[in-house]
Order: structure tokens, then C-alpha cells, then sequence
């Protein structure tokens, strides 16, 4: 009975009822998206660092060099020589140091010199280690030979035995072409990192290439770095030397400490979105209080007949309040949809530009909070129709409408 | 009617300053939880190294001594007088004179090239002296007898390894 009611109500003012749960499905996905997509992103970044707890580079902003390194943005801050490399490799504290050279692109796709260590046991996440899919094989040192990383062959729509002649710098220029052609020799089995967005060469084959100094032949972008794990002031130790005492390079350290950072320097944009997000939900919250008003209001002779059928005031409560948590309910469901498609382009946008994968779906607690907000707003917003219902006369409802 | 109508606006506006309530709140939280993750960091002086700091005159600035003993080294390192920044020096050598129990040793502190810090002699910040008693000598009292950093020179500048000589 009270379920039909509830029905009823809903049905009889399709369009307000419609409304509502649009705003209300917006208000919810609004929240949601804004809080997860913040958090997710940020745990994406650090999950992204490929299980490098350091980058070395030229002197110059940490972040810029993270971003190089690691995420393939930005320009390099400078190269650093050769023995810089050596010596960092040969610290007791370093277990990996992996040098990479940046410097040339295949129509906007970055190429990265890397040493041969890449493909050896090299953990990008725990138990999971760079390696080439079945069919292809790693670079050879010394040959112009590419393993192209998952993201950026299904772009290029390369396989092994492709051919390419590189173009020179890291934005494309069609008039920078190189003479050289390199072979694709393997395609990176998928990491979901920024690995999977470039092509990998061997260090000599950026170095070496047509037009660069050969003053530089030897030099490096920079070297990814990983400590043993029992060093546990390794890169305290460090920071000290390269970054305090020395004036050379730059060791970008903690990695997850600068890419937050990176994210604090957006919070007022988070809060923005945030603000507006609320702003929404309180709208939303307007338009269930309109809607469940207007249905009461309209009703008003069915539920004086009701009561004058001996229908407690609580069941009237219970169905002016039900009707604004229904619209609440579908708004949430539509809520989760919207939320899905938002985050789903989100998520295809970090992908492929950056190379981060976000899993929108992994715990967040704003999954529960977010739709129970929307839900108890909207139940709120029919407090004072529902306080109307529990007030209303049998005689003021049955009187003559004219 | 005018009564429902003033109604209905008194809730749209109670729900609207609701709303905004709610958002200054979290805005205001999310920057209490920021600051409260940053804490403003006492005013310390701590050697970047965790060795002995030496303070040279009225905390220009300082010498913080690290010993090595499986290499049978001391280091020192010139800093700034809040022990922040590293302050090279043109200086040949630094000498100490260490005082072990009564057993007089001197120590001869050369100026130390570094490839991943750019320094060099002449312009540095470390110095090291080499000597089998580092080894083992734990403790032992020192004079430095004279440092020039920059455009003050430091003479006889006690202290004790490894309390140092800040009385602070």
C-alpha cells in the first residue's frame, strides 16, 4: 500500500520527479568523481613511478625531472656526464641505476635510450618485471634496434620488423627527420605506466643519432635510481650530498613527496570543483523538496480521504518521506552511471596521455558516503512536506475546492 | 498560498546556507588536515651528517666532525651557522690537535675533490684527515687552531669529540 503510494506520487509528476533525480544523479557523480578522482590520481602517480625511489639529474627542479624521467613530460633540465652515472652506480647504497637519454620523437611519441639493464629483473611493481611480449625480443646494444611499449605500438600500429627513422627533439617537427632507421624488435608487454607511451632504444641509438654534438655522445638525461632495501638512509644521505653540499646535479628524492607537490600545487582547483560539487548536491536538494512539495500539495484530498479511512499520520509521513527518499535512491543509481562515464573518460585521458591507469572502481570511502550525502539530503529536503501530511486536517483536505 | 510560497523559500535558503556551510567547512578542514600535515618545524640546529658539531665564534657558522673508523677517517665538513647550507672554503688544510687521555696527536685536514658535488680543492666543503688512532679513539678532546671561512679566520676553537662544543 504505502509502496503504491510512494509509486504514485512518483509517477503522477513525472517531470519534477525526473528533474530531481538528474540533479540529484549529478549532485552524486559530482562528489563522487571529485574525491576519487583526486585520490585515485594521485596513488595512480605514485603506483606509476616504475619502483624507482629516485631520479639524478641536471641541477634543476625536482619535479621537472620526475616528470621527465619517469612520466615522459617535459624537457630534460640538462644532461649529466657519464662518470656522474658511474659514480652513482657504484655507491654500496644503490642496488639498481638505470641511465636514460631523452632528445627525439616518432611523430610526438618520445624515443628513450635506455641501457640494457631495463629488460634484466627489473620490477616495475612488486612481482612484476618489464619484459617484452612473446614474438620480439629485447634490444640488442649497439644496433638500431626498438622494444616499443604497449600503448605507444597500438598507436603506431607497429609490430616487430617495423621500421622507423626518428625525428629529432621531443615535439615532432616533420623537418627534423633523422637518416637512421631503427627495427622494432619487441612490443613491451603492457605495464599500465608510463613505459607503455614511448618507444625504448639503446642508449647509443639517441646518443649517436645524425646532427647530435659529438661532444655529448656519452652524455645522459638521467639515471633512474633504486636503493637497496636495507639502506633506509640512503636517500637522506644523498639529498645531503647532491643536493646540499653539491651544486652540480639534482637527486629528485622522495619521489611520492614531490609528485605530492605536484598535486598540492592544484588543491584550490580541487577545492573549486569541490565547492561546486556541494553546490550542486544543495540544488539538487531544492528541486527534491520542490518536486515531493508540489506532489503533496496536489494530493492533498487523497491523503485527507486516507486519513478519514483511518490511515495513521505516521503512514502519511512515512509516505511523503519515502517519495523524497525514492527520488533520492534512483538518483543515486543514476548517479553511479554518470559517475562511471566520468570516470571512465578520465580514466582513458590519463592513459593515454600520460600513460597512469586509474582504477575508479578500488576502495574509496566517498563510494558510500557520496550516495548516502545524496540520500539523507534528499530525505531531509521532504521533512517539511512530510510535516505538512502529519498536520493536515481531514476537514481542510475535503473542503470544497471552490 | 504566500505562506507555503515563503515557506518553501525559507527551506530553498535554509538548505542553500546548509550547503555552504558544509563547503566552507571542508574547505576549512582539508586546510586544517594540510597544515596540521606540515607542521612548522622547530628552530634546530642539526648537523646534516648526524656527527659532532664544532661551533666556530658566535654560531657563524660550523664544523661538524664524522668519524669513519672501519676507514680510519675524519671528516669535516664547513656548514652555515644554522647547519643548513654548506660553505666552501679556499683553505689548504686544517689542523687540529687532539688530546687522547694525555697522548698528544696532531691532525692534518686536507681538502677533499668530490665529482657529485662540484667541489674542488680550493673550493670546498669537506676536508679529511687519515690516521690508524681514528680507528679506535671514540673520544678525545680538540683544538682547532685556525680556520679561515670566508672573511673571518677561527683560532683555537676547543671542543670535545663527540659532545662537540655547543653549550645550547
Amino acid at each position: 500500500m504505502l509502496f503504491l503510494l510512494i509509486r504514485r506520487g512518483l509517477r503522477q509528476h513525472l517531470v519534477s520527479t525526473a528533474v530531481a533525480v538528474v540533479l540529484v544523479a549529478l549532485g552524486m557523480s559530482l562528489v563522487v568523481s571529485v574525491w576519487v578522482v583526486r585520490t585515485e590520481a594521485e596513488q595512480s602517480f605514485n603506483r606509476s613511478a616504475s619502483g624507482f625511489d629516485a631520479v639524478l639529474g641536471a641541477r634543476g627542479s625536482k619535479l621537472q625531472l620526475v616528470l621527465n624521467a619517469l612520466f615522459h613530460q617535459e624537457a630534460s633540465p640538462g644532461n649529466i656526464t657519464a662518470e656522474d652515472f658511474q659514480q652513482v652506480k657504484a655507491l654500496p647504497v644503490v642496488d639498481r641505476a638505470i641511465p636514460i637519454v631523452v632528445g627525439d620523437n616518432f611523430r610526438g611519441v618520445r624515443l628513450v635510450g635506455v641501457s640494457d639493464d631495463f629488460f634484466q629483473n627489473l620490477e616495475y611493481a612488486p612481482d612484476h618485471t618489464y619484459a617484452v611480449e612473446p614474438g620480439g625480443r629485447p634490444f640488442q646494444v649497439g644496433q638500431k634496434e626498438a622494444v616499443v611499449g604497449s600503448l605507444a605500438a597500438h598507436q603506431l600500429g607497429w609490430s616487430p620488423g617495423a621500421t622507423f627513422h626518428p625525428f629529432h627533439g621531443l615535439d615532432y617537427n616533420p623537418n627534423a627527420q633523422h637518416s637512421e632507421t631503427f627495427t622494432v624488435v619487441g612490443v613491451l608487454a603492457p605495464t599500465n605506466t608510463p613505459a607503455d607511451r614511448v618507444i625504448w632504444v639503446p642508449l647509443e641509438g639517441v646518443q649517436r643519432l645524425g646532427g647530435h654534438d659529438p661532444a655529448a655522445f656519452t652524455d645522459l638525461s638521467a639515471v633512474l635510481i633504486r636503493f637497496k632495501p636495507e639502506a633506509k638512509a640512503a636517500g637522506l644521505m644523498l639529498d645531503t650530498r647532491y643536493n646540499r653540499q653539491g651544486k652540480r646535479l639534482t637527486l629528485a628524492w622522495p619521489v611520492a613527496s614531490i609528485l605530492a607537490d605536484l598535486f598540492s600545487k592544484f588543491s584550490w582547483f580541487e577545492d573549486a570543483l569541490r565547492a561546486l560539487a556541494y553546490m550542486v548536491a544543495v540544488v539538487a536538494g531544492a528541486s527534491v523538496f520542490s518536486s515531493v512539495y508540489s506532489s503533496m500539495s496536489a494530493r492533498k484530498r487523497d491523503l485527507a480521504i486516507l486519513r478519514a479511512l483511518g490511515a495513521h499520520r505516521g503512514f502519511l509521513i512515512a509516505a511523503v518521506l519515502g517519495e523524497s527518499a525514492g527520488i533520492g535512491l534512483l538518483g543515486c543509481a543514476l548517479g553511479f552511471g554518470l559517475y562511471a562515464a566520468i570516470a571512465s573518460t578520465v580514466q582513458e585521458i590519463l592513459r593515454t596521455r600520460i600513460g597512469v591507469l586509474l582504477e575508479p572502481w578500488a576502495w574509496n570511502p566517498v563510494l558510500v558516503w557520496g550516495p548516502l550525502l545524496m540520500l539523507g539530503l534528499s530525505v531531509a529536503a521532504g521533512a517539511l512536506p512530510a510535516w505538512r501530511a502529519y498536520r493536515l486536517s481531514v476537514a481542510d483536505g475535503l473542503s470544497p475546492l471552490s | 498560498m504566500n505562506l507555503k510560497r515563503t515557506l518553501a523559500a525559507l527551506l530553498v535558503l535554509a538548505l542553500a546556507g546548509g550547503g555552504w556551510a558544509l563547503v566552507r567547512w571542508r574547505i576549512r578542514a582539508t586546510a586544517l588536515a594540510g597544515s596540521a600535515r606540515d607542521p612548522v618545524k622547530p628552530h634546530q640546529h642539526r648537523p646534516p651528517h648526524g656527527g659532532t658539531p664544532v661551533v666556530l665564534g658566535d654560531e657563524q657558522f660550523h664544523v661538524e666532525l664524522v668519524r669513519d673508523p672501519a676507514a680510519g677517517v675524519l671528516r669535516a665538513y664547513i656548514l652555515d651557522g644554522e647547519m643548513e647550507d654548506f660553505v666552501r672554503i679556499a683553505a689548504k688544510a686544517i689542523t687540529v690537535q687532539a688530546d687522547l687521555d694525555g697522548r698528544k696527536e696532531t691532525l692534518a685536514f686536507r681538502p677533499v675533490a668530490d665529482l657529485a658535488t662540484g667541489e674542488t680543492v680550493g673550493d670546498t666543503s669537506l676536508f679529511e684527515a687519515r690516521a690508524d688512532w681514528i680507528r679506535s679513539a671514540g673520544h678525545f678532546k680538540g683544538v682547532i687552531v685556525n680556520l679561515p671561512v670566508r672573511d673571518q679566520v677561527f683560532k683555537h676553537v676547543a671542543f670535545s669529540f663527540p659532545e662537540g662544543n655547543d653549550r645550547d
